[in-house]
């Protein structure tokens, strides 16, 4: 150990911040979630088909309905819960933001940290449907009708999740603001029924639990007005949770 | 120089003044013990100098540097007197691996930080199945990481069974003497201070009521307490007070040295069997910073 009496003036990077994020998420509850939402979804869809059998072409966009509707906005209200209970949970928020640098950087790192597990998802539940339909094709190849178009449904899904970018930080914020995990999760369950209220509505695209189920509105304008929303909405939120939060007395 | 002090230091929550105008001075390598009733203003004051807090009005100066200028400095702070603040379903390596990550320190020092708190056989094991000793020693390892020179311990020995206070208390002795780190240790359990300490800051009221060297402050308290048959109570006086700074007549007419010198009691003794007096109580009373604290307490209030 080194024993001289200068100040430790070593600046932290965005890049460290964002590193040791990722890394807090090792054995937690998280890698259980990522399994757990993408695979549900699966789960879901093959019980469906193995039963009636389907159309390729209209069981991507159901599945990615199902996505956007249910699972994806109650999987980020769990994962906003979980990323923000591991510092309250620790009680370690005082040791993470004395340390030089890191107050002005974290909270930016835990939303994009937000954001990319939730992209995750979409990528494994993109991956999981091909080597689904193609396992049952094999067992049973008079199952499904049509061609499956994956570049279709992966860019419905890449749009849906760029398009819950807003969503993620309202939860992660709430998340991060209350100690306790019952608000984040009453928002999140009460966001969810709310949108399957207002799904039919115009306003509903203003609605960030409905942002990602319209990207499959059929009025392509309302469906970009919403992606942006998401994607603008969400950067501006994540900004201003970074400097609200750094300021926060815990 | 001193490892850290501040000037004036004030900070207020509305009209609750929660720290007002401290001037502290923390010397460097040593342990200031840093005490006071809760909502004193402890917390407060050193939330400030972790810079979690920011001051109404005041200066901190770390090593000679003002913290209101310039980039912070790392300053090691052990902060949850509970659990640590740390990760527990991580392991204690992989627990101080993400702060070295987060510093800037090379992960090579984590062997040795885990060394320093004896938790080498430990550091592949998950923190959630450490004791609360193991979680304290573990922050503390954390703590060492990226060469602090000064780390703030809030309650390091709460919870901790008489074995794991003593390892404690002598790993808190190493990082001073060994490694000529800063200490500053708040703490309620006053006679574990008392063993640890070099100096003292009493906060009360969001007050600094008092800070001096420990050491000092227990000799000024310190007394003989002399119960003899010799009548003439000047001739006393002028024979012990020189063993003392003061003399005073005392509770069932004894006589009372404050102050005394460290062989005050055997040359006591010496004196008062020259003089022909009978020795009824010859006894040093030494001062406890439990009976010292209340009592600048309650000259405060």
């Amino acid at each position: 150990m080194n024993t001289s009496a200068q100040p430790h003036n070593r600046k932290v990077s965005f890049g460290a911040v964002l590193v040791a994020e990722i890394a807090k998420l090792h054995r937690s509850l998280v890698v259980l979630l990522s399994a757990a939402v993408p695979g549900f979804v699966l789960a879901v869809s093959l019980v469906v088909t193995a039963k009636q059998g389907a159309d390729l072409a209209t069981l991507g966009s159901s599945t990615a309905g199902f996505w956007a509707f249910a699972m994806m906005p109650l999987g980020i209200t769990a994962l906003s819960v979980l990323l923000a209970q591991i510092e309250h949970g620790s009680r370690g928020w005082d040791h993470m933001l004395a340390l030089p640098g890191v107050a002005e950087r974290i909270f930016i790192a835990k939303g994009l940290i937000m954001w990319l597990v939730s992209g995750v998802w979409a990528a494994t539940l993109l991956i999981g449907m091909f080597i689904q339909i193609n396992l049952t094709e094999l067992v049973n190849p008079d199952l499904f009708t049509g061609v499956a178009d994956y570049s279709l449904l992966s860019g419905l899904l890449f749009k849906m999740w760029l398009a819950s970018f807003l969503l993620g930080i309202i939860q992660l914020f709430v998340a991060l603001w209350f100690r306790s995990f019952v608000v984040p999760l009453a928002l999140g369950i009460g966001g969810t029924f709310a949108a399957i209220a207002t799904a039919g509505s115009y306003e509903g695209m203003y609605f960030p639990w409905l942002m990602p189920l319209s990207m499959l509105r059929s009025d392509s304008a309302e469906a970009e007005f919403s992606l942006w929303i998401g994607v603008i909405g969400g950067i501006a939120l994540l900004l201003l949770m970074q400097a609200v939060m750094q300021r926060k007395r815990w | 120089m001193h490892c850290l002090s501040t000037h004036q230091l004030t900070k207020r929550f509305g009209d609750h003044v929660a720290v007002d105008a401290v001037t502290l001075a923390v010397p460097t390598r040593a342990i200031y013990g840093f005490l006071g009733a809760n909502g004193a203003g402890k917390s407060t004051t050193l939330r400030m100098v972790l810079g979690l807090l920011k001051p109404d009005s005041g200066t901190i100066s770390y090593l000679g540097n003002d913290l209101s200028s310039g980039p912070r400095p790392l300053i090691g702070a052990v902060t949850d007197s509970r659990g640590g603040a740390l990760y527990d379903h991580l392991t204690a390596e992989e627990n101080l691996r993400l702060t070295c990550r987060l510093i800037g320190s090379p992960a090579s020092g984590i062997a040795k930080a885990l060394e320093m708190v004896d938790l080498s056989a430990s550091g592949n094991k998950r923190v959630g199945a450490f004791s609360t000793g193991m979680r304290q020693r573990l922050a503390i390892a954390r703590a060492l990481l990226g060469n602090p020179r000064l780390i703030i311990l809030d309650e390091p020995l709460n919870g901790l069974d008489p074995s794991g206070i003593r390892q404690m208390r002598a790993l808190l002795r190493m990082l001073v003497g060994e490694l000529g780190i800063t200490l500053i240790v708040c703490s309620h359990l006053l006679d574990e201070v008392e063993l640890i300490a070099d100096h003292v800051g009493l906060m009360h009221e969001g007050r600094l009521i008092h800070q001096s060297s420990l050491k000092q402050l227990l000799k000024d308290r310190s007394r003989l307490i002399i119960q003899t048959d010799f009548q003439d109570r000047k001739k006393l006086a002028t024979a012990l007070a020189p063993l003392g700074s003061s003399c005073d007549i005392g509770p069932d007419e004894t006589f009372v040295v404050n102050d005394p010198t460290s062989d005050g009691a055997p040359e006591a003794a010496n004196r008062l069997t020259a003089m022909g007096a009978r020795i009824f109580r010859l006894e040093q009373d030494t001062a406890k910073l439990e009976d010292i604290y209340h009592e600048y307490i309650r000259a405060a209030a």
